[in-house]
């Protein structure tokens, strides 16, 4: 191919990169559910009063949730509790930031928390391991070590409830996000 | 308006090109000495000896930062752009404006991402006269895109794109809302001109191959409407930058992925293209023998590609991150090491040396990095929150530190070898 033919090509490769790149929707239309940190907080107590498991990772509870609503508090610089999910469990993931604003990236997926906007993030619990919970916007100094646990194991001798059941997909749930 | 440069007269002014490279240079040498201090202040017993308080680490992480990224390449494009005596002066006058909060303990740390910040206002006044320099010689600079000349229109693309990012900078700071927390602030003031300088270091690796070859090959790695085409198509993302703080809110979470897409839409193919035509050209020359132009070339090569490797897999927050990001920048230095070491000062001592230690030792660096990254270990942590809990992770994060290691070895030389000759006064450089 000519030196022309070439320059012409990249030229026409970088329209259609500029084309995509101003088509693809800024996303993100969803602000949140407006919520109080107090009403938040009585919903992670409440929570943790039900599925304390006894156990602490560092200076966090580990609780195994007693329905699919799972409540997740996220301030500088920790998600707060430490939970375990059921494997193939389908979850609502509520996320609400107390101090400033810090971001989860959820599995494949990133919501902003802005203070008071509660974020519901739909979550399929996977056979076993963990899902990534990490703060994905700078708040501070601590920000590189601002992640949560969400591990994932059955169990024993317990049915596995309505977790298993379909979740209704109701008003502040996320769609899914692109990763 | 200037005439059209001659790209074999590229720089003009001996003298001047002289001073820029001073800055750039000595700017890496401040970085290195506070990369020490900080160190060092966390160094049992030594600490005492230090005049500094505890946040020291942390303002001298900043400066370092900014010193060895923003002032490093903005300096080398006020070189390559042949920048006035007065854009020389605020550029200087803002690089030590930057150092004095940290050196006098003042400034509460930022470590927000591309330019960290000191909040004190004369670590402001350093960012702003250290953009008004930059944007000075970027004005001498744009006139030059209607040059029929290849690096004349290169250099014009690299003045656009350093404007772009500073109407980034001034849209972003117009457009957040005073109450935002200073972390969130800091973060999204520089997240979108932040980008769009990464679009100029791209444009500095191109400019510092084409030069390489051109001068020391005796052929561009392009033919000239290619080398043109590629920086238009670089230069094209850049003027498109701005339009992201009319479509969204700066605070949004929509902003911030416009800005990751623009770099992974817009960045690949200009470098890919330009390093394809360069691998050809060092191909045909394989029978020569090697120099230092050589080395420098195919290292900068070799780095930058492990990093545009590394970035197809980038994690959002593992070691990989990193990696990419070093590999990146670390080509991008070996390239202009190459035209410094090569072009502008050939004949400095060790070049050779520093090359290679710094380029196998970035090439080290990013591989245990993304090794790492591939076991799980997050980014930008230490100890014992890295989670180290394999050996697999453990010799990941030693291949990382004894890379580091020999890179930082490489650059100090670099540093040393370039500053004593710079400082030396001598004639006879082959500058023209
Ligand atoms: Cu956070």
């Amino acid at each position: 191919m000519s030196a022309h033919s070439l320059s012409v090509a990249v030229l026409a490769a970088t329209v259609a990169l500029l084309g995509w790149w101003l088509a693809a929707s800024p996303g993100d239309p969803v602000d949140g559910v407006p919520t109080t940190l107090a009403d938040f907080t009585a919903r992670v107590e409440a929570m943790v009063a039900a599925g304390d498991t006894g156990a602490r990772h560092g200076d966090l509870p580990v609780v195994r949730p007693p329905t699919a609503d799972v409540f997740i508090l996220a301030r500088r610089w920790s998600f707060t509790p430490a939970v375990v999910l059921e494997p193939g469990g389908s979850y609502r993931i509520h996320l609400l930031a107390e101090d400033v604003v810090h971001s989860a990236a959820l599995g494949g997926t990133e919501v902003l928390l802005v203070p008071g906007l509660m974020r519901v993030v739909p979550l399929t619990a996977p056979a076993a391991g963990s899902v990534r919970l990490q703060c994905g916007e700078y708040c501070g100094l601590g920000h590189p070590r601002m992640s949560g646990s969400i591990a994932v194991s059955a169990q024993e001798g317990v049915q596995r409830r309505q977790i298993l059941g379909g979740v209704d997909v109701g008003e502040g749930v996320e769609r899914p996000g692109r990763p | 308006m200037p005439a059209p440069r001659d790209s074999l007269t590229l720089p003009l002014a001996g003298e001047r090109l002289r001073w820029w490279l001073l800055l750039a240079v000595g700017a890496l040498a401040a970085a290195g000495v506070l990369a020490l201090l900080l160190v060092l202040s966390r160094t049992p017993t030594v600490q005492d000896w230090l005049p500094w308080g505890s946040a020291f680490f942390h303002r001298a992480l900043v400066v370092h930062v900014v010193l060895s990224f923003q002032v490093w390449f903005l300096a080398l494009f006020g070189a390559v752009a042949g920048g006035g005596r007065t854009a020389l002066v605020l550029s200087t006058g803002g690089a030590v404006l930057l150092i004095l909060p940290a050196l006098a303990d003042r400034g509460e740390p930022s470590l927000n991402n591309y330019v960290p910040v000191l909040d004190h206002p004369l670590f402001f006044a350093g960012l702003a006269l250290t953009a008004a320099g930059a944007a000075l010689a970027a004005l001498r600079a744009v006139p030059l895109l209607r040059s029929p000349e290849p690096l004349p229109f290169a250099i014009a693309s690299a003045g656009a794109t350093v404007l772009a990012a500073l109407l980034c900078f001034a849209l972003a700071g117009w457009q957040i809302p005073a109450a935002t927390d200073p972390a969130q602030r800091y973060e999204r003031l520089f997240w979108g001109g932040g980008h769009v300088l990464q679009i100029l270091n791209t444009m500095l690796l191109m400019i510092a191959w084409h030069w390489l070859a051109e001068r020391r090959f005796g052929r561009a790695p392009l033919p000239p409407p290619l080398t043109r085409a590629v920086f238009a198509a670089l230069l094209a993302f850049a003027a498109a930058a701005p339009l992201i703080y009319a479509r969204t809110d700066v605070p949004r979470l929509a902003h911030r992925q416009a800005f990751t897409a623009l770099l992974w839409l817009g960045l690949p193919l200009p470098p890919l293209v330009m390093g394809g035509g360069l691998a050809r050209l060092l191909w045909q020359r394989r029978g020569e023998p090697s120099s230092a132009a050589t080395l420098a070339v195919a290292l900068s090569l070799l780095v930058f590609g492990l990093g545009g490797i590394a970035g197809f897999f980038l994690g959002v927050a593992d070691t990989r991150t990193p990696s990419h990001y070093h590999a990146m920048i670390g080509g991008v230095n070996l390239a202009v090491m190459g035209l410094i070491l090569t072009v502008f000062l050939p004949r400095t001592a060790k070049a050779r040396l520093s090359l290679h230690l710094y380029g196998w030792g970035q090439v080290l660096h990013a591989l245990g990095f993304f090794l790492a990254g591939a076991a799980g270990v997050p980014r930008k942590t230490a100890g014992l929150d890295q989670g180290l809990d394999s050996v697999g992770k453990l010799a990941a994060m030693g291949v990382v530190g004894v890379g580091g290691a020999i890179a930082v070895l490489g650059g100090v030389i670099f540093v040393a070898t370039v500053l004593t000759r710079l400082l030396q006064r001598e004639d006879g450089d082959e500058r023209a």
